[in-house]
C-alpha cells in the first residue's frame, strides 16, 4: 500500500490527471465501493480530500458504508467522469479509520472547511494499492477504445 | 428479486425518480460495482438501459463482466446531478440474457438514446433486491428524504 504522495512521486503525470478528475479539495464527487456484510458490493458517492500527502474521505458514522469500512477496509474509488466523458480515474486499496485530531484538522482545512465539521463524519485514509487512468480514444463513436495507464504499489 | 417493471408497479415514485436520475444526461449512466475474484469491490461506469420491462446492461469483455459471470451480486448507482446530491441506488443480481430478440429490443432502446453497440457485448438483466432514492431540497441540506424499497421476500 502507498500514500498518495508515494504514488505521486512514482507516477507524477498519472497523479496530476487523477487529481484533476478527483478534485480532492472537498468539492469533487467520486464513487466509493465497499464490501457489504454478506460479501456483496455497495456503492455511494463521497467527496475525497487530499491532505498531508494522503487521500481521505469523510463517512457518516451511522451509514452502512462506514460499517463496511470498519469490517473490511477494501475499497474501490472512481472519479465522477468529466462532463465531456472519455476519461476515467480509478483507485483501489484499503481504508483506515483516522482518529488523530491533528490530521483531521488538516483534512478539514484542505476541504476549505466544507467537510468534517460534524462529529458524525468519521475520517478514513485511503491507502492505495492500484491506480488506473483511462482515456477513451474516439470517444462517442462505435470505434472507441481504452488507452490505459496503470500503477501498482509494491508494498 | 424483481424485474424493473415489478419494482416500478410496487414503488412508482422511487422508480420514476430513479429513471430520471439514470437518464438525466440523455443516455443512461451509472456506476456498477461488482465483486472481484479476491472478494474485494470493483467499480466502473456503465450505461444502464431500461427496456422491455427490465433493467439491462450491454457489457464488453472486461473484468466487471467476468465478475458478474462468477458472482452475480452487484450494486448500481446513478450519476450525481450537477446542482444537487440526489441519489438512486440499487442492490441487484445480474443474469445473462441470451435471447437474441430481447437483445435486439434492448439494443434498439439503447441506440435511441445515443448509445453504440457492437458484437462483443454480452447482455445482462439486473434483478432488483433493494432500491434507495435520496432527495435533497438543495446542496448541503441534511438529512435527505430517503425512500426505500425491498423486493418481497428480500
Amino acid at each position: 500500500m502507498a500514500t498518495w504522495a508515494e504514488f505521486e512521486a512514482a507516477e507524477p503525470a498519472i497523479a496530476l490527471d487523477g487529481a484533476r478528475l478527483l478534485r480532492p479539495a472537498g468539492d469533487g464527487i467520486a464513487f466509493l465501493a465497499t464490501v457489504r456484510g454478506d460479501g456483496g458490493p455497495r456503492v455511494h458517492p463521497v467527496m475525497p480530500v487530499l491532505a498531508a500527502g494522503r487521500l481521505h474521505v469523510f463517512v457518516v458514522n451511522l451509514s452502512p458504508k462506514h460499517e463496511d469500512l470498519l469490517r473490511d477496509g477494501r475499497y474501490a474509488l472512481h472519479a465522477l467522469p468529466p462532463a465531456t466523458g472519455g476519461e476515467e480515474f480509478y483507485v483501489t486499496g484499503r481504508a483506515r479509520a483516522i482518529e488523530a485530531t491533528a490530521r483531521r484538522a488538516e483534512v478539514v482545512a484542505a476541504s476549505g472547511g466544507r467537510l468534517g465539521l460534524h462529529d458524525f463524519e468519521s475520517l478514513f485514509e485511503l491507502d492505495i494499492r492500484r491506480v488506473l487512468h483511462t482515456v477513451w480514444a474516439n470517444w462517442g463513436t462505435a470505434e472507441t477504445w481504452p488507452e490505459y495507464r496503470k500503477w501498482r504499489s509494491r508494498r | 428479486m424483481a424485474r424493473w417493471e415489478e419494482f416500478e408497479r410496487s414503488a412508482p415514485e422511487i422508480a420514476e425518480g430513479g429513471r430520471k436520475l439514470i437518464y438525466q444526461y440523455g443516455i443512461g449512466l451509472g456506476f456498477l460495482a461488482t465483486v472481484r475474484k479476491d472478494g474485494g469491490p470493483r467499480i466502473h461506469p456503465f450505461c444502464p438501459i431500461i427496456a422491455v420491462g427490465g433493467l439491462y446492461g450491454l457489457l464488453v469483455p472486461a473484468p466487471k463482466r467476468a465478475d458478474l459471470i462468477r458472482d452475480p451480486r452487484a450494486a448500481i448507482h446513478a450519476l450525481s446531478p450537477e446542482d444537487v446530491d440526489d441519489e438512486f441506488y440499487l442492490q441487484v443480481r445480474a443474469r445473462p440474457e441470451p435471447d437474441l430478440a430481447v437483445r435486439e429490443a434492448v439494443a434498439e432502446v439503447y441506440r435511441s438514446t445515443g448509445g453504440n453497440t457492437n458484437d462483443t457485448e454480452m447482455l445482462f438483466e439486473f434483478d432488483i433486491e433493494r432500491a434507495l432514492l435520496a432527495t435533497y431540497k438543495q446542496r448541503g441540506d441534511w438529512p435527505p428524504l430517503y425512500r426505500k424499497w425491498a423486493a418481497p421476500g428480500g
